[in-house]
């Protein structure tokens, strides 16, 4: 085959074989794990059950076709070269720096914060109070402007969040009847 | 019939109250707006009211559902039109043509087709519920463990298929994974608890909503915040009330479509997505103006906007008749169902035949209602379209938290909301479907059950499930999903086709010759 020749193009859905590797590998881990985990269910004889109704039998049978989407799923990835993933602090530093990247994360870890730490945690309004306010200044406020050009981000952003914590809480608790968490 | 028409009488008559019309009214008008804003999905919309709605009576809850849901599967038509991004996936079709349409300074006029479009295909849609429901109901009365458990992979298989078109695979993955996520908790049969590790709160298994929520919810706000803002088309709004001769003259696509958009609609776990743009393919290859579809064609967006109304109406079929969804908002509304205390099904129509048709009066109402106020306001309407990202977002994933919660009042769904929308955004990265997934997590204890019921019917015997007609026809089915993409099974069709009818046109042609 000569270099003049012109590459191959993926076939569709194949656009990121790299990830469908590790994916893939992830995968026919975790279906694995799942066949072995149903086989070691118990059989529950001293209950006398039928054994056809034994509590692994499906999961089981589930963990087996698992394992083999997850094999095609890796040897067609390793097929289109997906099995050459590297690992390197600067491509990772590369990657974090795409402002997409970033904003997704920070939305991510934001949200978890809210959810996991925040909530149950301290009273709801004013957890869901400071979410709101902290969630919109964190993509709005320009730390590198000063404070006085953008006073009206930081009051509507208060605002904003004094009525979704006031009315969901409000709602929630007297309409709802729903003890807060 | 008759009995079918009375019914539907007393559903009407049932929600011709004050107090259900305003229901009506404001569920579709907010429905219109969620669907409407990009990030706000009809799923989300719908598992957030399932929350807010779980305290009132069943007929008023599921009400206000069916209306959110119709609304905003017809208000996704907005944004695509004047932003050129679907408001729900179910208008990525309509963007093809509405948004060339705005940007000819016809933005009213491509609203107001979407909105005739929609209610025409919901009209239909609503017609064959009416008709199919009971039909598909005492037709699944003779369905066995057998043919529940194929209905089941069946429902898992079409829908990764028809949900991953560039890659089946991820949709069957996602679909299996599924109804491995049902395997957590208690089995119906011998309590046992299965894969819990210990916590107890999994004993009950993983509930719908708060995943659902998740998956539809939480992951939509990390997808919306990775984008930066788009800007609205600046087109004047003029005249929004279509033009008759436009209907005139596309009737048979508008029929088509609705027919269409039903059926794929009623497939498991498809949903209007993929209504929609079969509706469209279909109306492109048959239209005497195919050039013109993507530039701005009536008949394209007419088709699209009937496609995906009249597949809410398909959805629901398999909903009433099988307790199976037929698309991810679907099976918000089912779940919604259960929390009620309705129990869809094939016993509906012998137990609760009442509120089939109780349904097709929401149905009914919910698309008038839609219609109405889809031509009105429009202008103050499209300002709703300006809302930053940033200052909405929080205020959704708000939401998502207290409505995961308010369900059963328990934190640890908010801990289940939170895994699945990692999840779910982790596999719209990696372009799996989420639908299958959440069709699998419904359809697992069917499954479960099912194939362990049909294997103590015989004794272990496997023949039975291979030998029944109805399962035979499922197997045909599963199988055709599985490989009707793969190269050589095109590559069969198209020499089976031609040995077929090119003898025909061999034959015609000689004949034709001949003098």
């Amino acid at each position: 085959m000569s270099d003049a020749q012109p590459r191959q193009t993926p076939r569709p859905g194949l656009a990121m074989p790299k990830a469908d590797f590790v994916t893939g590998v992830f995968l026919l881990a975790f279906s694995i794990t799942i066949v072995v985990l149903s086989v070691q269910m118990p059989r529950l004889e001293h209950r006398g059950i039928n054994p056809y109704t034994v509590p692994g039998i499906v999961p089981g049978l589930l963990g087996v076709a698992l394992t083999i989407m997850s094999v095609s799923l890796v040897l067609r990835s390793v097929r289109h070269g997906g099995y050459r993933v590297a690992f390197s602090v600067d491509q990772a530093a590369g990657i974090a720096r795409k402002p997409v990247v970033w904003r997704a994360l920070v939305t991510a870890v934001f949200c978890l914060f809210y959810a996991l730490a925040l909530v149950g945690r301290i009273w709801y309004p004013a957890a869901t109070f400071l979410f709101v306010l902290g969630f919109i200044v964190l993509f709005e406020y320009r730390f590198d402007r000063p404070f006085r050009t953008q006073w009206g981000t930081v009051l509507f952003a208060t605002v904003e969040a004094l009525l979704t914590a006031a009315v969901v809480s409000a709602v929630f608790r007297y309409l709802f009847l729903v003890r807060l968490p | 019939m008759i009995d079918g028409l009375r019914m539907l009488g007393i559903g009407i008559g049932e929600f011709l109250t004050i107090g259900s019309l305003f229901s009506v009214l404001w569920a579709t008008q907010l429905g219109i707006i969620v669907g409407m804003l990009p990030g706000l999905t009809a799923t989300m919309g719908i598992a957030l009211m399932t929350t807010l709605t779980f305290r009132l009576p069943p007929g008023n809850a599921v009400l206000i559902l069916i209306c959110m849901y119709i609304g905003a599967i017809y208000g996704g038509s907005r944004s695509a039109i004047l932003l050129n991004i679907p408001g729900t996936p179910a208008n990525a079709a309509t963007a093809l043509d509405g948004h060339p349409l705005a940007r000819q300074g016809k933005a009213g006029q491509a609203i107001g087709l979407a909105t005739t479009g929609s209610f025409l295909g919901s009209v239909i849609g609503m017609l064959m519920l009416a008709l199919f429901t009971p039909v598909i109901g005492n037709f699944a009365l003779n369905f066995q463990s057998f043919e529940f458990f194929w209905l089941a992979i069946f429902g898992v298989v079409i829908s990764g298929t028809l949900t991953a078109p560039k890659d089946p695979l991820k949709g069957w993955i996602s679909g299996f994974l599924g109804l491995m996520i049902a395997m957590v908790g208690m089995e119906g049969i011998h309590a046992h608890v299965r894969f819990t590790f210990g916590v107890v709160d999994l004993s009950g298994g993983i509930r719908l909503i708060p995943a659902m929520v998740g998956a539809f919810g939480f992951a939509e706000v990390i997808m919306m915040m990775k984008h930066v803002k788009v800007e609205v088309i600046k087109s004047e709004i003029t005249r929004v009330i279509p033009r008759l001769k436009d209907f005139a003259k596309y009737w048979k696509t508008i029929i088509r479509s609705g027919l269409i958009g039903t059926f794929v609609g009623a497939i498991p776990g498809v949903g209007e997505d993929i209504g929609a743009w079969v509706s469209y393919d279909f109306a492109r290859r048959s239209s005497k103006e195919a050039d013109q579809f993507g530039k701005g064609s009536v008949e394209g967006l007419m088709a699209a906007e009937a496609g995906n109304n009249a597949a809410v109406g398909g959805a629901i079929i398999p909903v009433l008749a099988l307790a199976i969804p037929g698309s991810a908002p679907a099976a918000v509304l089912l779940a919604a169902m259960y929390i009620h205390g309705v129990r869809p099904g094939p016993l509906i129509m012998i137990e609760n035949p009442q509120f089939v048709y109780s349904v097709v009066a929401m149905f009914l109402l919910a698309t008038a209602a839609m219609f109405v106020l889809g031509l009105s306001m429009v202008r103050i309407l499209v300002k709703v379209l300006e809302i930053p990202r940033t200052k909405l977002m929080p205020v959704v994933f708000v939401l998502c938290v207290i409505g995961a919660y308010a369900v059963e009042s328990r934190y640890f769904d908010i801990v289940i909301m939170a895994a699945f929308g990692l999840l779910g955004y982790i596999m719209q990265e990696m372009e799996y479907p989420v639908a299958p997934m959440v069709l699998g997590i419904i359809l697992g204890d069917i499954l479960d059950r099912n194939l362990r019921r049909a294997l103590v019917i015989t004794d272990g015997d496997l023949m039975p499930f291979f030998t029944r007609p109805i399962s035979l026809i499922l197997i045909l089915f599963i199988l055709l999903s599985l490989v009707g993409k793969t190269r050589w099974f095109m590559h069969a069709t198209a020499v089976a086709k031609e040995a077929v009818f090119g003898r025909f046109r061999r034959a015609k042609s000689t004949q034709g010759d001949t003098p």
